[in-house]
């Protein structure tokens, strides 16, 4: 087994006095694919919120490549590899799709205000470069059509991967998706299966981590399942495993089926 | 003639622009309005003064511009290192920007007058033939220049901003300074190019803007005020709207003063700006109005 490439050792959060996040631990490897489900307000979108720096935690520790990222923030973290998606889309409104996701490359080059102004023609290379990439993870996920659209004008769905290019393109260690299938149709759920698969080719060492409702594809996509209720964890395992879990049947799934 | 008062009115706006653009690109990324700015345009138009008049030998009008830009650029990130950054690390609500930015402004427009008092100073003459024959038309030297450097500037402006990463990484903080730092974009550097962009511009608007006019401790908030119009009209935070707004504010004023003198020109200008607040409060591209949606 190689080492994990993300890994949260008693990650805790508190709002007030509501536990958000309860010592949730958790490790991925690369190239592997996990998932967190758990009821609404389980806390799924906490973890993430953490790792990516959008809260601080009360406890706990956050590593990546065994580089303690506890108390990193935001910038950092995205410069180090971690890439995410939202529950509800954040593109930038005023952009098309290709700028939306060339954005996010703007971290992994260097800035400089007088190479901007000056140095022309490495500053053009550099431009050239940042295009080619944001225009290969738009066809990657079959976006090249709307490379030039603005993203309100562009169904929900397709948004939803105009995110997933835009957190592809910084060629991250990690990739967190926040729900990716939520407000697809189940074709749109089946397409969305088949792209995660594509991007999982074409970056073989890629560890994608995702928070869903939609059982098919978490069962479908994850090797490992970390189950969440209420801020506490209380199963993980395979699929197979989680779908047999007692705990599980009556926190989760139990509940969905009544 | 009506030819004549068009160009004249356009080089006059293009002035107009630099100082629009140079207010609302810091609004666009910060969301305040940034008063300061007038007072940096004082201060520049004494320094381009200054250079010109005593630097021996006298420089020619192209490094006036270029050294008097420099310093507007300083001057600028001088204002936010001392005044601003604090409010940005204290997360401090942005109504503290707009008093700091009041602040600022006062205290350089004070700070001129207690050393130059409230003279009237005439720039050199820095153009070796003062008007130009076009055809049938003569033309002030100084207006074809200062219309040239303005929409190259603007040009060279819009270029950074649309084809550049630091300019997508502007649009992108203005845009959602939160995803924003999701993508790692790091936003003191946005602000930091904004606020040295907001300088260049205040210093070349200083020089030409002296030129036109004559150099006194509160021309830049009274010319300020022509640009905050524009900015308003054209849609707080929108360059586009500004840039239009802007040269239709220089043409207005030159063929109203044509023909109703400079103080009816005053009062128009103004009502100009309340009827767009009335029928159209976000401005010509609605752009505002949108993201506050």
């Amino acid at each position: 087994m190689p080492d994990p490439v993300l890994r949260t050792i008693g990650l805790t959060k508190r709002f007030g006095g509501l536990v958000a996040v309860d010592h949730f631990s958790m490790e991925i490897f690369p190239g592997s694919i996990r998932g967190i489900i758990g009821p609404n307000g389980a806390g799924k979108t906490t973890v993430f919120n953490l790792i990516s720096r959008i809260y601080t935690q009360d406890e706990g520790e956050i590593y990546l490549d065994d580089v303690d990222i506890s108390n990193a923030d935001q910038i950092q973290v995205s410069k180090l590899g971690i890439a995410r998606t939202f529950q509800n889309t954040r593109l930038f409104t005023g952009l098309n799709v290709l700028d939306n996701v060339k954005v996010a490359l703007d971290s992994s080059a260097e800035y400089s205000m007088f190479s901007a102004m000056f140095g022309f023609g490495k500053r053009q290379r550099e431009e050239k470069l940042i295009e080619k990439r944001a225009l290969d993870c738009l066809e990657l996920l079959n976006l090249s059509v709307y490379a030039r659209q603005r993203p309100s004008n562009l169904a929900y769905g397709i948004q939803r991967r105009v995110e997933i290019a835009r957190a592809l393109v910084s060629n991250p260690k990690v990739l967190m998706l926040d729900e990716p299938a939520a407000g697809l149709n189940p074709e749109e759920v089946n397409q969305l299966m088949q792209y995660i698969q594509d991007i999982r080719v074409k970056y073989p060492e890629l560890a994608i981590l995702v928070i869903e409702h939609r059982m098919e594809l978490v069962m479908n996509l994850c090797e490992y399942i970390y189950v969440q209720d209420f801020g506490e964890s209380i199963a993980q395992g395979s699929p197979e495993e989680i779908q047999k879990s007692p705990e599980v049947l009556m926190a989760y799934l139990g509940e969905e089926e009544n | 003639m009506v030819l004549q008062l068009i160009i004249n009115g356009i080089s006059l706006g293009a002035v107009y622009t630099l100082i629009a653009v140079g207010f609302a690109i810091v609004f666009t990324i910060l969301r305040f309005s940034n008063f300061a700015h007038g007072g940096m345009i004082s201060a520049c138009a004494f320094i381009g003064y200054f250079f010109q008049r005593y630097v021996k030998p006298t420089p020619p009008f192209a490094l006036t511009v270029i050294f008097t830009a420099v310093c507007g650029i300083i001057l600028a990130l001088a204002i936010d290192f001392f005044a601003y950054q604090r409010i940005r690390i204290n997360k401090s609500p942005s109504i503290y920007y707009f008093l700091v930015s009041l602040t600022v402004a006062i205290l350089i427009e004070q700070i001129l007058i207690v050393f130059f008092g409230t003279n009237m100073y005439g720039y050199p003459a820095v153009f070796e033939t003062q008007t130009m024959q076009i055809g049938s038309f003569r033309i002030k030297t100084m207006n074809l220049v200062i219309l040239a450097v303005s929409l190259s500037l603007l040009f060279a402006l819009m270029i950074l901003l649309n084809k550049t990463k630091i300019g997508l990484a502007i649009r992108a903080v203005a845009i959602d300074p939160n995803t924003s730092r999701l993508m790692g974009i790091n936003s003191n550097v946005v602000i930091t190019t904004v606020f040295a962009i907001a300088g260049l511009l205040a210093g070349v608007s200083g020089v030409f803007i002296g030129m036109q006019y004559s150099v006194y401790p509160s021309l830049g908030p009274t010319m300020m005020l022509k640009g905050f119009i524009a900015s308003v009209v054209g849609g707080m935070g929108s360059l586009g709207g500004a840039i239009i707004a802007a040269l239709f504010l220089g043409l207005i004023e030159i063929i109203s003063t044509y023909f109703l003198g400079a103080t009816t020109t005053t009062i128009i200008m103004f009502a100009i700006m309340l009827g767009f607040l009335f029928i159209r409060p976000q401005g010509i591209s609605g752009k505002f109005a949108e993201d506050k949606v």
